[in-house]
């Protein structure tokens, strides 16, 4: 079941984005009103807003955390064409009361993009302090901070252009191979091709190549998210697109020579495909183990998906937005039973019957093997 | 399609009324559905929460060609209504009603084509109408309603086609031309804006009409909107290309858009600033616009807007659509067909999950909703959480108390009893010095040298005679034996029973764990017969107490009845008895017995049985060719399908690591991989890549939760099975004179260790002070607090009367890192519990607050194990 409570945000204007840090325990979220607000739990797990400030003069689309071990870091992008990395200057934490504000002051505008920037995001902790913008003209950027005691120093290290506007982008955590990135594209036409496109840093070509296009999505995406690996061979990406869609990614062992610039081609499968949300996807977010997808869609519902046993991911719950706090609608997701014999791999869990509009795609990585027929796509 | 364009409005004045005109005017009531919240439909046509009752229709009037319902609070449904020809009349739906206004007319001199009409919202008396060009006619004519006093004006004797008696309008304007689009400005009744002759927008003011206040050449003069919200703000389009205009800037427009098809409908949302709804020709979506996007650059504008399309009907084509004028973001869209939706448009919800399982949504711009996922979910993220409150895994030498936060998921428990066996196995090899040994992390694959192919197992067959009862022939089954097989069932759990004593125990401790048919089983696969009949009969006969299984006389009777004779009736009735019983291992004790010597392919596939107990089968009875097949096969399977049972045989080699792979692949659970790698004490293991994820991606799974104490430990736990690396010393504090570390001169940490040892033992007397540094005898620096030098007791607990205890920390430096000012630990935690800066006079430092982490505090309420 589900607990829900409702904090009074005190933002003007539609928000954006939501964001917490490492731990869980502060909150920033975004809005159009310009605005950041950075929000702490205190001892009895409320929210207190504890800083709020203008950052940007357009709608400020994103915001996200640095790993604490670079201090108490915000970046935001915003519509009017920068991204900015913010320092939280903790100089009047005395009183503990809900008066106290602490300043966050700009340590750097990253002023190299001539359109609207829509997405920011720190790069996985092992990679240093890394940054990463994408925006409405199709080009990434990723930045270094020079000396990480000092935030106003960021190097542009690479900018690559993806020709087609982006609207998103997602680091994979993994600290098992090169670093990974990739982006989604909100390109109206759908003649434009794949809208997700993966790119990978090549350490011998030193710079960052395309490594796959996914052809399989050609509407417009708001959000990719790669869920968090925790040690699995395989990577998951949620797409939201006109559909929300589960990729699954295996990167297939060392880096074959074969390949221009030593990037390997990941394997991709299909794991689901949901139209559920009757018409458009906004967002997706993992939960900490990449095991439960929460997807945002148009008609104002989020949802809750899991994977079964058999790796099938079914929608575990319906939160409506305009329902009341207290109503966590659940759907009769018949929760898939993990066997508890110890020598359950022989009996097969017959999939339940669909109580929900799903396309079912055989799954992967699968109980059987021979029988997994998973599609690859490319 | 059938041709004819349906429109549809809300009601000005109430909430759930609306009509729709195509050929006739409908009124509909959006009524709420009461029962909604008892049936969970989920159908999306029946969980819309409201439902649409159809009124009442009006079909007199033929030709309709535009609707403007009366503003007036009082006059309910009171519809204008004027057809092709120009003619206004006034209709009303309520059959009570009786407004004067119903039943006027308003004809024009000239028929002409009416474009529209529109109903001043504040000055309700005025209507306006616009036409095609007619000769030097005005195209556009405000009429007063209330005024009937200038019905019958003359009726021009030529060209007049007119039916009824033609009526005086208050005010004509714009003559010989055409007017395509009119709007009032919405909270000013006397202002308003048309369009006209394809090319003008023009802005009129009703108390001086003579001539126009503004004008733009423009050739977007359709659909003229003001924003209800923000007066100077209006759209217009033509064919394709929408123009917004600022009425302050009214020489061009501040932002165009263009769409790849005519459009059909303009309009801006009525509650929500700035934001433009568009449906064009034959398209199934109303595209939105949020038009404040606009950067003003110095010269240049850039236009942007930020779209987002609503499709209410799938793929079929929308005809009209209306927002409600009042309640935020509720739209009505119809197909040309009539098909009703009554939608509200939802906000984007941007959401993120928080690594403690929050759910936060910012709903709209005012609140946020947050879920927190709760005990019940069996996540696997909550699962590993509170495996962590119970310790799991962080009990290096008692294996059982780590089973204690896994009791309830037994696909774990195959793993730990590989480990507590290896372990036992280890141990008594240790003390009984025996030959063969096995190193740690064995499995029985490499234990029986079925990984190798150059090495082979051999083992000795040992013929067993026994007899089924006193009376019965002795029959034949044959043992397979070796010191390697003995060691692999000790593995298994098994203890065989070469050493009766501890046979007979092992047998017994299975019937008091509540597992007697395991026991029964396992001494008849020894041929102990009489004894498995015995457990079978003795559970059997407790049932008086609650517990036993009655059920297990009759299958001991069955038992007893058995025969070697192969085509007797018992094995017929055995082998139908056998899909009856539900117990795996009862299933296994008659299929052991009915099967021919040597063919033990119904025991072995025995699935249900654990995966111990069938390779211990198979240890026995299997010779070594079959039994490597057979348990190579298994093994593969158990990889395979991830099967933590499996490490029994693959121990923690690659072949584990890759079961263990799987195993993650399919559960996420990358804690119990992280732990069984951690307690498999393989240096090896530890060294793989995989392996060290798990352990990383663990680690940081426990830092993110703020178990900072569970994590120590289980780094604790690793390094006491496994010495990777020793952690250097990280801080020392040196004197402020020579440089020198102050603990040197006491032959640093052992000396320095057994003094506390010895300060604990001997207690406060006896403490040696230390308030100089040892090398160049300078005092230390004093207390920032009590003053007196550092190695000196503080005294705590003194002032505070808290009675607190005096502890070794209570004394130790503590010092800012940049003021440098200290002292005593527990006098500098006393001072900030009150205060943010130094205590030092004339030291501005917020000490506090300069290490932003330290406010995060580990997660409390676990029990951390005792070192």
């Amino acid at each position: 079941m589900f607990v829900a409570k409702t904090i009074s945000s005190g933002h003007n204007d539609l928000i954006h984005d939501v964001s917490f840090d490492y731990h869980g325990r502060r909150m920033a979220t975004c809005s159009s009103d310009q605005t950041v607000k950075v929000w702490d739990v205190d001892e009895e797990g409320a929210w207190q807003c504890t800083a709020s400030w203008r950052t940007h003069t357009g709608s400020v689309w994103r915001v996200t955390w640095a790993h604490p071990e670079f201090g108490q870091v915000l970046a935001t992008c915003s519509f009017d064409r920068t991204a900015a990395v913010w320092e939280e200057l903790s100089s009047d934490a005395t009183a503990k009361g809900a008066n106290s504000t602490n300043t966050w002051i700009k340590r750097t505008s990253l002023v190299d993009s001539r359109t609207s920037v829509t997405d920011v995001r720190f790069a996985p902790k092992h990679l240093g302090l890394q940054l990463a913008t994408c925006s409405a003209d199709g080009i990434v950027r990723i930045y270094e901070a020079v000396d990480i005691m000092n935030l106003s120093n960021w190097q542009l290290h690479f900018e690559f252009n993806c020709n087609v506007s982006l609207s998103c982008l997602s680091w994979n955590t993994s600290r098992m191979h090169a670093p990974m990135i990739a982006v989604g594209s909100d390109d109206p036409s759908q003649s434009a091709g794949g809208k997700v496109h993966i790119y990978e840093y090549s350490d011998t070509a030193r710079k960052w190549l395309k490594v796959e296009t996914l052809h399989l999505i050609t509407e417009p995406v708001h959000d990719v998210r790669f869920a968090p690996n925790l040690g699995r061979s395989y990577h998951l990406l949620a797409i939201a697109a006109r559909d929300l869609t589960i990729v699954s990614m295996k990167i297939s062992g060392k880096e074959s020579g074969s390949n221009p610039g030593g990037v390997s081609k990941p394997e991709l499968r299909l794991v689901g495909s949901f139209d559920d949300h009757e018409s458009v996807v906004w967002r997706v977010s993992w939960n900490i183990t990449g095991t439960i997808l929460a997807s945002s869609g148009d008609d104002g519902c989020v949802r809750l998906w899991k994977a079964n046993y058999l790796d099938n991911w079914k929608c575990l719950s319906v939160l409506k937005a305009d329902s009341n706090a207290s109503e966590a609608e659940r759907a009769s997701m018949h929760q898939a039973s993990i066997s508890t014999t110890p020598t359950s791999n022989s009996i097969r869990v017959a999939p339940p019957p669909g109580t929900m509009n799903i396309k079912r795609t055989s799954g992967w990585p699968y109980m059987d093997i021979k029988v997994d027929q998973g599609k690859l796509y490319y | 399609m059938s041709g004819v364009k349906v429109d549809i409005q809300w009601s000005p004045s109430d909430d759930d009324m609306f009509i729709t005109h195509g050929t006739a005017i409908n009124l509909y009531q959006v009524k709420n559905r009461d029962t909604f919240h008892e049936q969970h439909d989920r159908e999306h046509k029946s969980a819309e929460r409201s439902k649409i009752i159809h009124l009442a229709t009006h079909a007199d009037l033929q030709f309709v060609k535009s609707i403007a319902w009366c503003p007036r609070p009082e006059s309910k449904n009171v519809l204008a209504v004027a057809q092709a020809n120009g003619r206004i009349s006034i209709i009303g739906f309520e059959t009570h009603g009786n407004d004067d206004l119903i039943g006027k007319e308003f004809n024009i001199r000239f028929n002409r084509q009416c474009n529209y009409l529109s109903w001043n919202p504040v000055e309700t008396h005025l209507l306006a109408e616009g036409f095609e060009r007619n000769r030097n006619e005005p195209c556009v004519l405000i009429w007063d309603v209330n005024n009937n006093a200038n019905i019958e004006v003359e009726r021009p004797s030529r060209h007049s086609f007119s039916e009824g008696p033609f009526t005086k309008p208050y005010l004509e304007l714009g003559h010989g031309e055409a007017s395509s689009s009119f709007s009032w400005f919405p909270n000013d009744g006397k202002t308003f804006i048309m369009g006209v002759a394809n090319k003008h927008l023009r802005v009129y003011d009703l108390r001086d009409s003579s001539k126009c206040r503004l004008e733009a050449h423009h050739r977007c003069v359709s659909g003229i909107c003001v924003e209800p919200l923000e007066d100077s703000r209006l759209a217009s389009f033509s064919e394709s290309q929408v123009a917004v205009w600022d009425l302050r800037i009214f020489d061009r427009p501040i932002n165009t858009i263009t769409e790849s098809k005519n459009i059909m409908k303009l309009s801006w949302c009525p509650k929500k600033l700035g934001v433009l709804s568009i449906l064009t020709k034959d398209n199934s979506s109303i595209k939105l616009h949020d038009i404040r996007h606009s950067l003003f650059g110095s010269d240049e504008i850039e236009q942007a807007s930020i779209e987002r399309n609503i499709q209410p009907f799938g793929k079929s084509q929308l005809s009209s659509f209306c927002w409600h004028p009042r309640q935020e973001n509720r739209l009505i869209t119809v197909l040309a067909n009539g098909q009703l939706r009554d939608m509200v448009v939802f906000e984007r919800i941007p959401m993120e999950w928080s690594s403690s399982f929050k759910l936060m949504m910012p709903l709209n711009g005012e609140t946020i909703r947050c879920l927190e996922e709760t005990e019940q979910d069996n996540d696997i993220s909550l699962v590993m959480k509170r495996r962590v409150t119970l310790n799991y895994g962080l009990q290096a030498q008692d294996i059982a108390a780590n089973i204690k936060a896994i009791e309830n998921e037994p696909h774990l428990m195959g793993l730990w009893r590989w480990i507590y066996n290896v372990r036992e196995v280890i141990s008594s090899q240790t003390a009984s010095n025996s030959k063969l040994r096995i190193p740690a992390a064995t499995g029985i694959l490499s234990l029986l040298r079925f990984d190798r192919e150059d090495d082979h197992l051999v083992s000795e067959a040992v013929p067993v005679h026994w007899k089924a009862s006193e009376g019965g022939k002795y029959s034949k089954r044959t043992h397979y034996r070796c010191a390697e097989r003995t060691m692999a069932l000790q593995l298994c759990g098994w203890i065989p029973d070469q050493q009766k004593q501890n046979f007979e125990s092992f047998i017994h401790s299975l019937v008091e764990q509540g597992d007697p048919e395991r026991a029964s089983a396992i001494s008849l696969f020894y041929l102990h017969i009489k004894q498995a009949l015995e457990i079978l009969s003795n559970c059997a006969m407790s049932a008086e107490e609650g517990r036993g299984k009655p059920s297990l006389q009759a299958v001991a009777m069955a038992l007893s009845g058995y025969t070697e004779d192969k085509n007797a009736l018992w094995r017929r009735t055995c082998g139908t008895l056998l899909h009856q019983l539900e117990n795996p291992y009862l299933r296994a004790v008659f299929a052991f017995l009915a099967c021919d010597e040597d063919d033990y392919e119904n025991v072995l596939n025995e699935v249900d049985m654990s995966v111990e107990d069938r390779v211990g089968f198979a240890l026995n009875y299997l010779p070594d060719a079959k039994l490597k097949s057979y348990l190579c096969k298994l093994c593969d399977e158990l990889t395979q399908s991830g099967d933590l049972d499996g490490i029994l045989l693959t121990g923690m080699t690659d072949a584990g690591i890759n079961l263990l792979e799987n195993f993650v692949d399919r559960t996420a659970d990358v804690q119990t991989a992280a732990i069984a790698a951690v307690f498999s004490t393989s240096h090896v293991v530890m060294k793989d890549p995989r392996v060290m994820e798990w352990i990383d991606g663990y680690r940081d799974l426990l830092d993110r939760w703020r178990f900072w104490h569970q994590r120590a430990h289980f780094d604790i736990v690793r390094q006491s099975f496994v010495q990777e690396h020793r952690v250097p010393a990280q801080v020392l504090v040196s004197c402020n004179f020579c440089g020198k570390s102050i603990s040197t001169s006491m032959s640093i940490l052992n000396r320095a260790r057994n003094m506390f040892n010895s300060v604990l033992t001997r207690g406060p007397q006896n403490r040696p002070k230390i308030t100089c540094c040892p090398s160049c005898r300078k005092a230390l620096p004093r207390c920032a607090i009590c003053l007196f030098h550092m190695g000196t007791s503080s005294g705590t607990g003194i002032e505070s009367g808290s009675g607190a205890k005096l502890t070794m920390f209570q004394e130790w430096f503590t010092w800012c890192q940049t003021c440098r000012h200290g002292g005593h630990a527990a006098h500098i935690t006393e001072w900030f519990r009150e205060h943010s800066e130094c205590p030092v006079t004339g030291c501005p430092c917020k000490c506090v607050a300069q290490d932003a982490v330290s406010l995060c505090l580990p997660e409390t309420g676990a029990g951390i194990p005792k070192a």
